[in-house]
């Protein structure tokens, strides 16, 4: 009995899925986990849930579109009434960003140190929106200790801001799934104290679409402010032809 | 032995009957006068955990700066300008008001003494108008110092606009963070806008002054965003740790004299809410519901007893004992305790509900055995000895599952545990000594006065539970089977049950203080509690006002730095403020208005302002949201409802003819007073704590000026949602010596939870151990827990089921439940093994009459609750009427089948029955 348990064990960590990962680098790891993450192209409609000031929640519903892998991202709110039509657009892994007010039909373009910003009074800045492929080129990369998180045995990957990178945040932690590479959790760290955990990232709900495994549910803890905003994908098409992004009043 | 001391109770009751009264009623009247001593604490306040680190800081700070409990006075009238008049007559009203101190409250000389130490009507817009440059960030000094070049009314309009986008709709985190300055500016330029409009307005220097005073210093009143809500804050002379009766006297005489104020005003509705007024009003509600609830429980449970045993007298005097017996209770809670809080109030009902069981079983009996033709003495004997070891079993295992709350470190629950257990003890020594001794006295006044005297028949059994008992156990397994499916079926909604967090929700209903509590965060959008924080430290209270002002739970953080900001902010404002101020030296002149430019920079605001809202809605900034829906006329789907102020100013602009000249006027006005303005404003004086108004110091700093306090007020109601609000959370990391009610009472439902659970858990084990001494079998015991556990499935069954909720108030009835609903079936298997497995339909229909009784009157005692003012007597009075009707269920349907399974076979069973 003990034997035959030993040549399981012995094949399961010989078998070349496992061994694969195991010799991944952290790199490689990233390198998988944004391949998932950012697909060539895709069209969602997506709902995002927000408390308001006074405790009341509000659904806020969008379409959106992504280009060349993140680095272009269009949302336009759908609903409700109120803020139909409205628009934003992230251009540059989100450096540049235009706004639309359909009610007012005037475009403006957002400050230069937007990026950093909430987006739109969310918990996600619009950064961890349009950031594209920003953790391969802005972060160095570092294996930790594998461990198991939300329910998924991870790998663990810190990611370190590299000089002269502008960005919020000074580290991440992603907890990348060991089977399909799904990041289902990612801890950001104040830019400026590294040690201080400032929000977190919790993906779930996956589900196979175009064969891609895609997490439908991202809820972003604030860690400082004590509040938290969920967002919901409803639909998802990947991989899309999408001719050019970009804002035009007559769409 | 058991049987010898019931038999010597006996004897002794008939022997010596009136020697026992008479000690009994002597020991009725002793602790009687010392229950008279009780004080009545019926505040939450009083039910903090003792030792909490903020309850001490809460303590100090009202101490040292009344103004952290301050009363709010809600003036509701039809616009502003009626609000603002009614306040500033209301004002020095306030000011001068006093109370009488009545002679009996105040050693015997009466007195007199004013209500408020402070009135606060409106911010001190005099410093602000001599210090206010000096008091806004160099950033937006820096970014907003272009508004003060020019004052034409074109450029002053174009320079507003690109503040406007700069700030807030390109930088959508301003306008997350400076939530409250952006609700400020709109207010401000609401007012001037509304001054601009040439067809209502003749310009003149009072209208610009007080369009200039709403962009600049803002007009200083605490105004809702419909401007139809006014606070006006007083600080009283008596704070919330001083008497009771001096704060009830306090805010008595605030209410009437403020009813005849406004009697003045027939537009003018007013409202008080606060520390004080609520305290003042759980105290009364909560001694008018204790009143009515005994009065009403005492009343239902002695016409029951009265209907159920059809006699008047025997009723009486158990009702007579028991409250004798609760009296002792209330003289020894006095002994050891001192006061009654919000639970032990309850006691009286409580324990009119649990004591009556045991007069109860001890008149059926003693009724029964009269009937069957037994003279007094022994009637008592068998009676005693028939009925008094499970009454004593039921009494002592329900008064260790409240004794056992004394272990916990909650004293709301040691007090609480400590009464009720007390009292069940008392009531049961009343029952075993005082009533057969007047039952006896009773017998032989009657069999004086009448010589032809019997004892009435009473029908022991109650035919229909034995009918029940018959179905049940004829096919037990059926029943244990659709018992099963039953309970299957509420378990599913036991995870629906949740605990209300909302003391608010407990406390009495319709009261004006708990509306209000409500009102005011739904009107300003911020709560009218607050937590606090006493600092050392400028910087540190500069650092702080800072960081909360920026955190997304804070509505407003009020602190001395709001007027002294620290003296490296100040260094950094001085050279700005010196280059606006050089700026007014060289302002350019008034020059005609170019309508059409004027027009168009109107437009351009409007559009700012619609972009601001949408921007708001969707980063759920309700302040900005609501005003700019103010100042549009929209609702929230964006429907045009009401007037856009802007475009109603262009409008008439554009159809007046002389409306050029008109707006020459009024920016040839505008342009020199707000030089003067600017100018004095832009003081590049370093402000110190000898600068700033002794008002301002009063509230913000200690008196020897060397600790500052820090108010921090909630975005939204501060009680919804208070384990988990994010507000609290977040005022318990920033500042860790943070202190005030909300922390308090998160401390107590924490504490209720933990100690709740604990003592849930004490009193259970305290059954099974007194169970295993009385049945000396692990079987017997399981069997007679088999019902509670059972009845406690169904109740949060149907809990989850029906969405009524646990409370702060109301866990204390499970601990209750626990101890009353294990007598029902220590009762009915105690009189199963003396009548033997044959009798056990009889068992069922002749103790199950008690059963029924001593259930009834339980649930009509909590019962009487239900309608108490008090929502949380309410809450308490529905889950134990619930649960003990679950009890009573469970215990005569599925126990007897559990009982024919267990012991009704043909096996026999001679250690288990009696006979």
């Amino acid at each position: 009995m003990k034997k035959s348990v030993s040549i399981l064990l012995v094949w399961y960590f010989l078998s070349p899925a496992v061994l694969s990962a195991q010799e991944m680098t952290a790199k490689d790891l990233v390198q998988k986990a944004n391949d998932i993450l950012f697909q060539e192209s895709s069209y969602a409609k997506s709902k995002m849930i927000i408390n308001t000031t006074s405790g009341q929640k509000r659904e806020l519903f969008y379409d959106s579109w992504m280009k060349d892998r993140g680095e272009k991202n269009l949302i336009r709110y759908t609903g409700p009434r109120r803020i139909k039509d409205q628009a934003m657009l992230m251009l540059n892994n989100a450096d540049d960003i235009w706004s639309y007010f359909p009610r007012t039909n005037r475009v403006r373009k957002l400050a230069s140190h937007a990026k950093k910003q909430k987006m739109q009074g969310s918990d996600f800045s619009y950064e961890d929106m349009g950031s594209g492929d920003s953790f391969l080129t802005d972060f160095e990369h570092k294996k930790l200790s594998d461990g198991s998180k939300e329910g998924h045995d991870c790998f663990q990957v810190e990611l370190k801001k590299k000089d002269g990178i502008d960005s919020n945040y000074s580290r991440m932690i992603l907890w990348i799934d060991k089977e399909n590479y799904i990041i289902w959790v990612i801890d950001y760290f104040d830019e400026k104290d590294p040690e201080r955990m400032v929000k977190t990232l919790v993906q779930s709900d996956l589900q196979m679409i175009d064969s891609i495994p895609t997490p439908m549910k991202m809820v972003m803890h604030n860690h400082l402010d004590n509040s938290s905003t969920v967002q919901e994908l409803i639909e998802i098409k990947f991989n899309i032809e999408i001719a050019t992004i970009c804002l035009r009043k007559e769409d | 032995m058991r049987e010898k001391f019931f038999s010597w109770l006996a004897s002794a009751a008939y022997r010596r009957a009136v020697m026992i009264f008479v000690i009994c009623f002597a020991v009725t009247i002793l602790f009687g006068a010392l229950a008279g001593n009780l004080r009545m604490e019926m505040t939450w306040n009083a039910l903090v955990p003792e030792n909490h680190p903020a309850k001490d800081t809460f303590e100090q700070v009202i101490e040292d700066f009344g103004v952290a409990t301050q009363i709010i006075i809600a003036l509701e009238g039809p616009d502003r300008e009626t609000l603002i008049e009614t306040t500033e007559d209301l004002k020095p009203f306030l000011e001068n008001m006093t109370m009488e101190i009545p002679a009996e409250m105040n050693g015997g000389e009466p007195d007199r003494m004013k209500i408020a130490r402070q009135v606060h009507v409106q911010i001190d817009t005099g410093f602000i108008a001599e210090h206010g440059m000096m008091l806004i960030k160099a950033k937006d000094l820096r970014n907003q110092k272009v508004l003060y070049t020019d004052y034409n009314l074109v450029p002053f309009f174009t320079h507003v606009n690109d503040i406007l986008e700069s700030e807030y709709i390109q930088n959508s985190d301003n306008l997350t963070k400076q939530e409250k300055e952006s609700v400020q500016y709109l207010d401000g330029m609401y007012d001037m806008i509304e001054s601009l409009d040439p067809s209502e307005n003749i310009p003149s220097g009072k209208l610009v002054r007080q369009s200039i005073n709403a962009i600049t210093i803002s007009n200083g009143y605490s105004l809702s965003t419909d401007k139809k809500m006014l606070l006006v804050t007083i600080t009283p002379t008596v704070n919330l740790n001083d008497r009771f009766d001096l704060t009830a006297l306090l805010v008595n005489t605030l209410e009437a004299e403020l009813d005849k104020f406004i009697s003045r005003y027939s537009d003018i509705t007013c409202g008080i809410t606060g520390g004080h007024v609520i305290t003042r009003d759980e105290l009364e509600a909560g001694m008018d519901d204790t009143i009515r609830n005994v009065s009403i429980a005492f009343v239902i449970i002695l016409l029951v007893f009265i209907v159920s045993f059809r006699m008047v007298s025997g009723p009486l005097l158990a009702m007579i004992v028991l409250i004798s017996g609760i009296t002792w209770d209330m003289g020894l809670a006095y002994l050891v305790i001192g006061r009654l809080n919000i639970f032990t109030a309850m006691c009286g009902v409580i324990l009119l509900g649990l004591g009556v069981d045991f007069a109860i079983h001890i008149l059926s009996a003693y009724s029964e055995f009269r009937h069957k033709g037994h003279d007094i003495e022994s009637s008592l004997r068998e009676a005693l000895m028939r009925i008094g070891g499970g009454l004593v079993t039921g009494a002592v295992t329900t008064a260790f599952a409240f004794l056992a709350l004394i272990f916990t470190t909650y004293p709301a629950f040691r007090e609480f545990g400590f009464v009720v257990g007390a009292g069940i003890i008392s009531c049961l020594l009343a029952s075993l000594f005082f009533l057969p001794a007047s039952i006896v006295i009773k017998e032989r006044i009657w069999m004086k006065i009448r010589k032809d005297y019997k004892p009435k028949q009473i029908d022991m059994e109650f035919k229909f539970l034995g009918s029940i008992a018959e179905v049940t156990t004829a096919r037990p397994w059926t029943s244990i089977i659709i018992t099963t499916i039953i309970t299957v079926f509420l378990g599913f909604y036991i995870n629906d049950v949740y605990m209300n967090e909302n003391y608010m929700d407990m406390e009495p209903e319709g009261l004006e203080s708990i509306r209000l509590q409500r009102e005011i965060p739904k009107r300003f959008n911020m709560s009218a509690d607050n937590m606090v924080a006493v600092m050392d430290d400028l910087d540190e209270t500069n650092r702080l006002t800072d960081l909360l002002n920026e955190r997304p739970a804070i509505g407003m953080v009020e602190s001395i730095t709001d007027y002294l900001p620290s003296l490296q902010k100040q260094k950094a404002r001085i050279p700005l403020i010196r280059e606006i101020a050089e700026y007014q030296k060289s302002l350019p002149d008034s020059r005609p208005v170019d309508k059409e430019m004027l027009i168009e920079e109107l437009y351009r605001f409007s559009d700012n302002l619609t972009e601001m809202s949408s921007m708001a809605f969707i980063s759920g900034l309700d302040r900005v949201f609501n005003k700019t829906n103010f100042f549009l006329g929209l609702n929230e789907e964006g429907d045009q409802i009401g007037e856009n102020r802007v475009l109603t100013v262009i409008e008439n602009i554009e159809n007046m003819e002389s409306s050029e000249s008109v707006l020459k006027l009024y920016q040839d006005l505008f342009i020199p007073a707000m030089k003067n303005r600017i100018s004095s404003m832009a003081n590049p004086e370093i402000i110190t704590l000898e600068t700033i108004p002794q008002n301002i110091k009063d509230r913000f700093a200690s008196n020897d000026g060397t600790r500052y306090l820090l108010i921090i007020y909630a975005k939204k109601d501060i009680w919804d949602g208070l384990l988990t609000s994010p507000f609290v959370n977040t005022v318990i990391e920033d500042v860790p010596g943070a202190s005030g009610m909300p922390i308090l009472m998160r401390a107590m439902i924490f504490t209720a939870k933990e100690q709740g659970a604990m003592a849930f858990l004490f009193a259970f084990i305290a059954f099974l151990i007194i169970l295993m001494i009385d049945f000396r079998s692990p079987k017997t015991t399981l069997i007679t827990t088999v019902p509670l556990f059972l009845s406690f499935l169904w109740m949060f069954g149907i809990m989850g089921l029906i969405g009524f909720p646990l409370s702060v108030v109301n866990v204390i009835g499970l601990p209750l439940i626990l101890g009353m609903g294990i007598d029902d079936g220590v009762h009915i298997i105690h009189r199963f093994r003396v009548e033997g497995k044959k009798k056990l339909v009889y068992t069922v229909s002749s103790i199950g009459k008690a059963i029924f009784l001593t259930s009834m009157t339980t649930m009509l005692g909590f019962g009487s609750l239900i309608p108490s003012t008090y929502r949380g007597y309410a809450s308490l009075g529905k889950l134990v009427t619930l649960g003990i009707g679950m009890c009573f269920i469970s215990s005569v349907i599925i126990l007897p089948a559990i009982l024919k399974i267990a012991w009704g076979g043909k096996k026999e069973h001679p250690g288990f029955f009696k006979a």
